[in-house]
């Protein structure tokens, strides 16, 4: 019987402060545990959380589900509007509708058209590093982790760029309910008010791209909504939400996680701007230390064992990538930050399966140029404030980034 | 005359994303959502090269 972890509260503000050492104990569990707190089972283990993120009896849609047990609560009524376009979205749809919707986007995010855009990272990533102040405090997230995702992102849509602030608050809105915070006052409301904005927004976009198609994804998705793939308007209407959204968020969360990891860890810091450690394999580590994504749910389709346990048809499971990342029977010593660790690469931050994150070539490359260009660029960066980590369950994201750098070196002098 | 493509999925790196099934559903399966590729392989080079383009963790060789 699981008994401790009964009351497993992963938005208590210990967990949400440092999930590693909060889920420390939980592995060494038997099966999956019960979380009265979170109505649903609790799966730890690497070997658990893989083989459910590619287990078919088990389905993402997580907003189908809510609707159909909670559809008339208030809650569900007042971000009406965030459902109706969430549940269009192929992150929560399963079997051919998943497919046909993946299959429309997957070539724009594969390695290789994704390579192509390096130039372009490193002169974002250049150009906003030209703009920090040396020697006062600043926002990292908010100069550098944002807008360098943010602009790439919009431009593979074809959002213009300036609009960028404007959708940094809509994701705002949303990033409550998409993310879990359960416990954040009014987030139906903002949530719904954000999808409405952004949803106005995005068919203005359409409209114009109707008439002058461009080489972006919104034209391609309404060329692909004309042919035999009938997208419906609703459904290219949440799609560019989703990419705009999916396409900046985690990245930004990731680059901000990778600056707190490599400033408490100077020695890899230093292995990383030397370049005698790997930017490749380096990411690959900061992903699995520190990831972006904390959890994903599945719910059972039917009545089914996993790992000893019995989990009923309509169960919902919480699978934790951030316990999964540490696990010492994947990783030897995981709590250690190692740029050359060999096997760092089979975390789970990506997922894993037919919802293997779109954007990882993507979220790759962005971390890979981005970092070392910080580390490089600047002298002395150092934290200048306290850290505080948004409270919801599913990601891992700072509220803010504040850090001080004492010199600043031109993108030539390297 | 078509040479046949014999693409092999690594499965030490794949991640069973299924976007190659999705794509060549004649020559690629999943197996326990690991990727496989029929030994046969396909007549259609630019299909397997559009598949293997497309992976997002480039686990697809020939």
């Amino acid at each position: 019987m699981s008994t401790a972890l009964e009351a497993l509260d992963l938005l208590a503000p210990d967990a949400i402060a440092d999930p590693y050492t909060f889920l420390a104990g939980t592995r060494s569990r038997p099966g999956l545990s019960w979380s009265s707190r979170h109505k649903a089972w609790v799966a730890t283990r690497h070997a658990d959380v893989t083989a459910l993120l590619r287990d078919p009896r088990f389905t993402a849609n997580r907003v189908g589900t809510y609707l159909e047990k909670h559809g008339d609560s208030p809650e569900a009524r007042a971000a009406a509007t965030f459902y109706r376009v969430a549940q269009e979205w192929m992150s929560l749809k399963e079997g051919p509708d998943h497919g046909r919707l993946r299959s429309l986007v997957q070539a724009a995010f594969s390695p290789r058209v994704v390579k192509n855009m390096g130039g372009l990272v490193v002169e974002l990533s250049d150009g906003f590093v030209d703009t920090f102040p040396v020697g006062e405090p600043f926002d990292l997230l908010q100069r550098f982790a944002f807008p360098l995702p943010a602009t790439v992102i919009a431009g593979m849509l074809g959002v213009p760029v300036e609009d960028r602030d404007q959708f940094k608050e809509w994701s705002q809105g949303l990033s409550a309910l998409v993310f879990a915070a359960s416990d954040v006052e009014g987030r139906h409301e903002s949530a719904a008010r954000a999808t409405e904005e952004l949803s106005a927004y995005v068919a203005d976009l359409i409209a114009q791209r109707e008439v002058d198609p461009r080489d972006d994804l919104i034209s391609h998705l309404i060329e692909a909504g004309s042919r035999q793939d009938r997208l419906t308007h609703l459904e290219i209407v949440a799609h560019a939400i989703l990419l705009l959204f999916a396409g900046h968020e985690t990245t930004t969360n990731l680059i901000c996680n990778s600056v707190v990891a490599l400033l408490a860890n100077p020695a890899a810091a230093e292995a990383l701007r030397s370049g005698e450690a790997d930017a490749g394999r380096a990411v690959e580590e900061l992903l699995r230390y520190d990831s972006p994504a904390k959890t994903v749910i599945r719910i059972a389709l039917e009545d089914v064992e996993v790992a000893g346990t019995q989990v009923a048809e309509g169960d919902r499971v919480l699978l934790l990538q951030s316990a999964a990342n540490r696990d010492p029977a994947v990783f030897a010593d995981p709590d250690v930050l190692d740029l050359t660790r060999a096997n760092a690469g089979a975390h789970t931050a990506f997922g894993s399966g037919p919802h293997y994150c779109l954007g990882a070539p993507l979220a790759r490359l962005e971390a890979r140029l981005a970092l070392p260009i910080l580390l490089r660029r600047t002298r002395g960066l150092t934290l200048a404030g306290d850290l505080e980590w948004q409270p919801n369950l599913l990601t891992r994201g700072l509220e803010r980034l504040e850090v001080t750098i004492t010199d600043l070196k031109e993108s030539s002098d390297e | 005359m078509s040479d046949v493509v014999r693409p092999v999925v690594d499965r030490d790196v794949c991640v069973g994303s299924a976007n190659c099934v999705r794509l060549a559903p004649g020559v690629f399966s999943l197996v326990e959502g690991q990727g496989h590729a029929d030994p046969g392989g396909s007549a259609d080079g630019d299909l397997m090269r559009q598949a293997a383009d497309e992976c997002p963790v480039s686990a697809i060789e020939w």
